[in-house]
C-alpha cells in the first residue's frame, strides 16, 4: 500500500488545482453544464484526500498529524469540507474561487515538503490526544473560512455603500448571506476549539506531561476569548456588519500570529518539530 | 373562396408592424382584442385561403403569421383586413407592412419569442404573449400541424435563450433594480418588513414587484389615506400617516420612498434613532422620488444602505449592456432552432416523403436479402429478390396511394405525412444520412 502515498501526494494538488480552475470559470461565466464541474472535482479531491489520510493512518498506526505538513494537509482538507458544507447550505458557488486557492496552496506545500512514504516513528498516542489535534485542525479551518467570508463581506459592503455595482457585486451572494457564513463558521470554529482545549487539558491532566503554562495554551485561550467576545457581541450587543467582521478578523489574525510567534520565539512542548 | 391546389401549400409568411417600423399612435390603433383576432383568423382562412393562421397583437406589434394563403399579395390583404377591423388604412398613410417568407418568417417569430425583437431587450412578458396568441389561434381554428410545431419550437427557443444565455438577467427598470438590490443586500425577502412611503404609481409598482419577490409584510405611510388603503387591499398592508414614520421605521428592513413631497420626508436623525432600536440590523433605504425623500446624510450611518434613482439607473444601464453582449449567443440558438424547424418543415413536402417512405422499405428488403444470402443457392437469388420486391410493392401500394392523396386533405394531409415520417423514422434516417454526408 506504500506505493499509493507518493502517487496520492502528487495527485491531490492536481485535483485541487482543477477545482480552483473550475470554480474560477463559474465565477467569471454563467450557466452551462460546466458549472457543475467545480463541485464535482472538489468532491473528488476531498474523497481522495480522505483516502490518502486513511492510507497514511493505516501505514503509520495513528492519525497522520505528526508534522507541520501533516497539519497543513488536514487543515486544507477540513477547509474544503467546511466550504462544501457552506456551499450546499447557501448555494453560493461563486465564492469557491476565493476559498479554494488557499486549500490548493496549503496542499501543494504539504505535498512538496511533507509527503513521505516512510515517516519518522512517533510514540503511541492516546485517543484523547488524537481527538484534541483533530478538533483543533477543524476549528482553525472553520476560522480560516470565516475570515475569507469576512473579507468578502467587507469588499461587498464597501461596493454597495459606494453605489459601485461592479462585476464582483454581481457575482457575490447576498451581503447578509456572507455575514451569516462568517458568523456561522466562526461559531463552528469556536465550538471545535473549545472541545480541542478541553480534550488537550484533559490529556495533560491524565498524562502528567507538558504544562499548563505553555505559551501555546495561553495564546490559544486568548484567541478563544477574542472569538467568544465577537460572537457574544453579535448576539447580545447587536454588533452587525463591518464591526462584527473586523472583530472576527482580529481573532483570526491573532490566531495566525500566535502560531508563528510560538514556533519562532517560544519553547512549546506541543509545537511541531 | 380561393381554389386549392393538389399539394398543401408550405408557404409560411409573416406580415406585420412593430415598434421599430411604426410609431406608437399606429401601434395603439391596431392592437386587436381577442374577438378581433378570432375574426381576423376566420377572414384569413375563409377569404385568404390560409390553411393555418396566428396573430400576435400586443402594444408593440401586430403580426399575422399564415401558412398556405392563396392570395397573391398577403401584405395588401392584411392591410385591407386591418382597415376592415380597425378602420385604419395604413396604405393611405404611406405606411408599409413588413413581410417575411420562411425561413425568415420562422426566424422572426423565434427572435420575437426570445425577446430580441422587444423594445426592452430580453423582456420576459413576450413569452406569455406568444403562448396566448397560440392558444387563441387554436381556439379560432387557426392552428394546425405547422403552427403547433412552431409553437413548440418558438417556446423551446425562448426557454433555451433564457437558460443558456444571460439575455433575461439583471433588472431592466428602476423598480425592478430596487428589488434586485434589496435581494443583494438582504437575501431572501420573504420575511422582510417593508415600509412604503407614498401611495402613488411608483409606490404601487414597487409593492407589486416586492410581492412578486415573496414579500408579505407591508406598512404604507401616506398623506393620502384613502389611496393608501386601496393599495393596502392587495397586500394586506397596515396604513399609517407620514407622522408615524419614526415609530414604524425601526421595524422595517426596507424603506421605499416615492412621494411627491418637495423636501425630505425621512431625516438622518430618525434613521439614526431607528438603527439604535433595531440593534444595527441592516436597513435598506430606496429613494425613488424626485426630488429626493431621504436625507443623503443617512447613507453615512453604518449598516444603512441608501440608494436613489441615479444609482438604480446605473444598475439598469449595466444590465442592458450585459444583455446586449448576450445577443450573439441567442442568435446562435435561434439559428440552430430555425435549422431544426426548417428540416422538419421541408420534410412535409409530399414527393420526398413518398420517395423516402418507399426507399425505407426497399432498403429493409435489400438488407434482409443480404443477411440471408448464404441460405439460397446462387441460381435462386434472382427469384428471391423478385419475391422480396413484389412483397414490398404489394405492401406499399395502398399506403402510397393514400399518402399521395394527402395533398388534397390540407392540414389533415400534413398530419398524415408527419405521422408516416414519425412512424417509420424517416426523419431520423435522413438526419443520419445528412450526418454521414457531412462527415
Amino acid at each position: 500500500m506504500q506505493f499509493l502515498v507518493p502517487l496520492l501526494t502528487t495527485l491531490l494538488p492536481v485535483l485541487y488545482a482543477l477545482s480552483v480552475a473550475a470554480y474560477a470559470r463559474a465565477y467569471t461565466r454563467d450557466g452551462g453544464a460546466l458549472d457543475r464541474l467545480g463541485p464535482m472535482t472538489l468532491r473528488a479531491a476531498v474523497l481522495l484526500h480522505i483516502f490518502y489520510l486513511s492510507v497514511r493512518g493505516v501505514l503509520e498506526g495513528h492519525l497522520p498529524l505528526a508534522s507541520v505538513y501533516d497539519f497543513l494537509s488536514a487543515t486544507g482538507l477540513s477547509m474544503a469540507v467546511v466550504y462544501l458544507y457552506v456551499e450546499s447550505r447557501e448555494g453560493a458557488r461563486t465564492t469557491g474561487v476565493f476559498v479554494l486557492p488557499f486549500v490548493f496552496l496549503i496542499q501543494i506545500v504539504s505535498s512538496a515538503y511533507g509527503g513521505r512514504a516512510t515517516p519518522d516513528p512517533v510514540p503511541l498516542r492516546p485517543i484523547w490526544f488524537e481527538l484534541h489535534t483533530l478538533t483543533a485542525v477543524l476549528g482553525y479551518s472553520a476560522f480560516a473560512v470565516s475570515a475569507i467570508y469576512g473579507v468578502l463581506f467587507l469588499l461587498l459592503y464597501r461596493d454597495i455603500k459606494a453605489n459601485r455595482f461592479s462585476f464582483f457585486f454581481r457575482r457575490m451572494p447576498p451581503l447578509e448571506a456572507l455575514g451569516q457564513m462568517n458568523i456561522r463558521a466562526a461559531e463552528g470554529g469556536l465550538a471545535l476549539l473549545t472541545l480541542a482545549i478541553a480534550l488537550g487539558v484533559g490529556w495533560l491532566w491524565r498524562s502528567g506531561t507538558g504544562s499548563l503554562t505553555d505559551p501555546k495554551i495561553w495564546f490559544t485561550l486568548f484567541v478563544w476569548c477574542v472569538f467568544a467576545f465577537s460572537i457574544l457581541a453579535y448576539h447580545r450587543f447587536g454588533w452587525r456588519g463591518p464591526r462584527a467582521i473586523y472583530m472576527s478578523l482580529v481573532g483570526f489574525t491573532t490566531l495566525l500570529l500566535s502560531r508563528v510567534a510560538v514556533d519562532l520565539f517560544f519553547h512549546s512542548f506541543h509545537s511541531f518539530r | 373562396m380561393p381554389s386549392k391546389t393538389a399539394e398543401p401549400s408550405l408557404d409560411f409568411l409573416c406580415v406585420g408592424l412593430n415598434h421599430e417600423t411604426s410609431p406608437l399612435e399606429i401601434r395603439d390603433a391596431l392592437v386587436l382584442s381577442e374577438a378581433e383576432v378570432e375574426r381576423a383568423i376566420h377572414v384569413l382562412r375563409d377569404r385568404g385561403g390560409a390553411e393555418e393562421a396566428l396573430i400576435l397583437s400586443t402594444c408593440n406589434r401586430t403580426e399575422v403569421y399564415a401558412r398556405g394563403a392563396l392570395v397573391p399579395d398577403l401584405p395588401l390583404f392584411v392591410n385591407d383586413l386591418l382597415r376592415e377591423i380597425k378602420g385604419m388604412d395604413l396604405g393611405a398613410r404611406g405606411h408599409r407592412l413588413y413581410a417575411y417568407r420562411e425561413p425568415d418568417s420562422v426566424r422572426h417569430l423565434f427572435r420575437v419569442a426570445s425577446g430580441l425583437n422587444s423594445q426592452v431587450l430580453g423582456e420576459p412578458q413576450i413569452v406569455g404573449q406568444v403562448k396566448d396568441a397560440l392558444t387563441l389561434a387554436a381556439r379560432s381554428g387557426g392552428s394546425g400541424p405547422v403552427i403547433e410545431r412552431l409553437q413548440d419550437s418558438a417556446l423551446r427557443c425562448a426557454k433555451r435563450a433564457r437558460t443558456e444565455t444571460g439575455i433575461g438577467r439583471g433588472p431592466i427598470s428602476s423598480v425592478y433594480a430596487a428589488v434586485n438590490l434589496a435581494s443583494k443586500v438582504l437575501g431572501h425577502l420573504g420575511e422582510k418588513r417593508i415600509l412604503l412611503v407614498g401611495s402613488g404609481e411608483m409606490a404601487g409598482l414597487s409593492m407589486c414587484h416586492l410581492m412578486d419577490a415573496g414579500v408579505r409584510h407591508f406598512t404604507i405611510a401616506s398623506r393620502n389615506r384613502e389611496r393608501a388603503e386601496s393599495m393596502a387591499v392587495r397586500s394586506g398592508a397596515r396604513v399609517v400617516s407620514l407622522e408615524a414614520i419614526p415609530v414604524v421605521l425601526p421595524g422595517a428592513d426596507i424603506v421605499v420612498c416615492a412621494t411627491a413631497a418637495p423636501g425630505f420626508v425621512v431625516m438622518e436623525p430618525i434613521v439614526r434613532a431607528a438603527m439604535k432600536i433595531r440593534k444595527n440590523r441592516p436597513l435598506l433605504l430606496l429613494d425613488l422620488a424626485v426630488p429626493r425623500d431621504i436625507e443623503p446624510a443617512a447613507a453615512r450611518l453604518p449598516n444603512v444602505f441608501l440608494h436613489d434613482l441615479d444609482a438604480l439607473a446605473a444598475i439598469v444601464a449595466q444590465s442592458l449592456e450585459q444583455r446586449r453582449a448576450e445577443v450573439p449567443k441567442v442568435e446562435a440558438i435561434i439559428d440552430e432552432e430555425v435549422r431544426r424547424f426548417m428540416r422538419w418543415y421541408r420534410s412535409l413536402d409530399l414527393k420526398p416523403t413518398v420517395t423516402a417512405f418507399r426507399s425505407h422499405f426497399e432498403r429493409i428488403a435489400h438488407e434482409e436479402l443480404e443477411r440471408h444470402r448464404g441460405r439460397f443457392r446462387p441460381e435462386d437469388q434472382p427469384a428471391a429478390e423478385s419475391l422480396a420486391r413484389s412483397i414490398v410493392q404489394k405492401l406499399l401500394h395502398r399506403p402510397t396511394t393514400r399518402l399521395n392523396r394527402a395533398g388534397e386533405d390540407g392540414s389533415t394531409g400534413l398530419k398524415r405525412i408527419d405521422a408516416v415520417r414519425e412512424l417509420f423514422g424517416i426523419e431520423r434516417e435522413e438526419e443520419s444520412d445528412e450526418d454521414r454526408d457531412a462527415r
